[in-house]
């Protein structure tokens, strides 16, 4: 069974780079340089996303004696996560807003 | 300052099992390099990032080799030596640290192993003032990462369950074959290597990692099987060993020293050639003689196949290789080699044992 903790920081950034372009299939490589993670905060990342069901994987096969290359993306569960977190986000921070205004 | 001596003393200049043990790792490399020759660099990369994530991908459990893959296809479209060394180091951090750790039981065991040499030894730091030489802080400093390193070392080996059983049964035969040697004194136990005596003891320290290569070589039909079972054997065995060392060292005070040599300083000294025997020469000598066993016993089952079965398809399948046309050769050199190395480190052994 998996946990249902809210993820990390970083896991936060890879989901939302995913989110972005959410139809387009991204390289690790590139997800890693886009969000500023090492590859190897970003692997675990991706497979714990992968486990949870949020990361859908598929490889592209490159020419002839050359390792093939793993692409990913968010499934409709991955978006809907992000798209919960990002809700949850805009509530946690408008009560902070109001008693920030309150407190002035 | 006593305890890098100390060091240096073991692992460079020291007795002859050592001097056995860095003979044997480098036939062992040199009979690995000539039986992975650098394939094609048109179509494949094979630099160092390659091979060093070719083998952490190697530790990873059975149903993560996929990720192994993907980083490997991701390493090969990387340009530039150091963004590909950054990758390839951060991938084997990734991989190493990565769950699951082993089965829970016999990780259980070996960390509390390790606590417990920690214990004892932060007993013998304070009981015995080491703390007022700030040499000792170095040498806390690279026990730390030697103990730290085992666990983190057996944990990434004990994820292959094929492995897991016979090594950690031949790790505990590995420290009783080196508390044999040691005469089950406590000053053996801090000196085994000076313990050496009948012609049966450097054989005991030998043989253990032999039979546990050729019987992993054998049983799985892959060297590789072999090779990982006498790694965490060796590993595992000096977890339990480096413990059992730190209890001697304090109960004896670190035994016989040099006239005039403070008890601290014996103490001192005791405690890296320990940490030295133990978590270092132990696996490596148990790695590199379990090495050799497990390749050579992989190339004679792969013959003994041949001549049962000409099919050569299924012959190079059971003795876990891609199809190769010079199989039957190199065999024959690789036996050759292997007599060589054998002969080299009984001759170094005899010599000086004859002094």
């Amino acid at each position: 069974m998996t946990r249902s903790r809210s993820p990390s920081p970083q896991a936060t950034r890879v989901l939302r780079a995913l989110a972005a372009d959410p139809a387009r299939w991204r390289y690790g490589y590139d997800l890693a340089t886009g969000v500023h993670l090492k590859s190897g905060s970003l692997y675990p990342i991706l497979i714990r996303l992968a486990d949870r069901e949020l990361l859908e994987t598929s490889w592209e096969q490159g020419p002839p004696g050359r390792p093939a290359r793993h692409l990913y993306r968010l499934t409709p569960t991955g978006r809907e996560y992000v798209a919960a977190l990002d809700v949850a986000r805009v509530e946690r921070s408008v009560p902070r807003r109001r008693w920030g205004l309150s407190g002035a | 300052m006593p305890s890098v001596l100390a060091i240096l003393l073991v692992v460079g200049a020291g007795p002859p099992s050592v001097l056995a043990i860095l003979l044997l790792g480098v036939a062992g490399a040199v009979m690995w390099g000539r039986e992975h020759p650098p394939q094609d660099r048109v179509t494949e990369r094979r630099d160092a990032p390659v091979r060093l994530l070719q083998w952490a991908d190697g530790l990873l459990p059975a149903d993560r080799v996929d990720w192994g893959q993907a980083m490997l296809g991701e390493l090969d479209r990387i340009e530039g030596r150091s963004k590909r060394w950054r990758f390839a180091l951060g991938c084997v951090t990734g991989v190493v640290l990565l769950p699951p750790w082993g089965p829970v039981g016999p990780m259980a065991a070996l960390v509390a192993v390790a606590l417990g040499s920690a214990v004892v030894f932060g007993f013998g730091f304070v009981h015995f003032g080491l703390a007022t030489d700030p040499w000792n802080w170095v040498m806390l400093a690279i026990l730390a990462a030697l103990v730290i390193g085992s666990i983190v070392a057996v944990s990434v080996q004990l994820r292959r369950a094929r492995v897991a059983r016979l090594a950690l049964v031949g790790g505990l035969f590995v420290a009783a074959a080196w508390l044999v040697v040691s005469g089950f004194t406590w000053q053996g136990i801090i000196s085994p290597i000076y313990s050496v005596g009948a012609w049966s003891d450097p054989a005991l320290y030998i043989a253990v990692p032999v039979a546990l290569g050729v019987s992993g070589a054998w049983h799985s039909g892959s060297a590789s099987v072999g090779r990982r079972a006498a790694r965490l054997a060796g590993v595992s065995a000096g977890l339990v060993m480096f413990f059992i060392s730190t209890i001697a060292v304090v109960a004896i005070d670190g035994g016989p020293r040099d006239p005039g040599a403070s008890v601290a300083g014996g103490v001192s000294e005791a405690f890296s050639n320990v940490a030295m025997t133990y978590l270092l020469s132990l696996p490596l000598a148990a790695a590199a003689i379990g090495w050799v066993a497990a390749t050579a016993t992989a190339r004679i089952r792969s013959l003994n196949l041949a001549q049962l079965n000409p099919d050569p398809m299924s012959t190079t399948k059971a003795a876990g290789r891609a199809p190769d046309a010079r199989e039957g050769r190199t065999t024959g050199r690789t036996l050759r080699r292997v007599a060589v190395v054998v002969a080299v480190i009984m001759a170094v052994t005899l010599f000086f044992l004859a002094r």
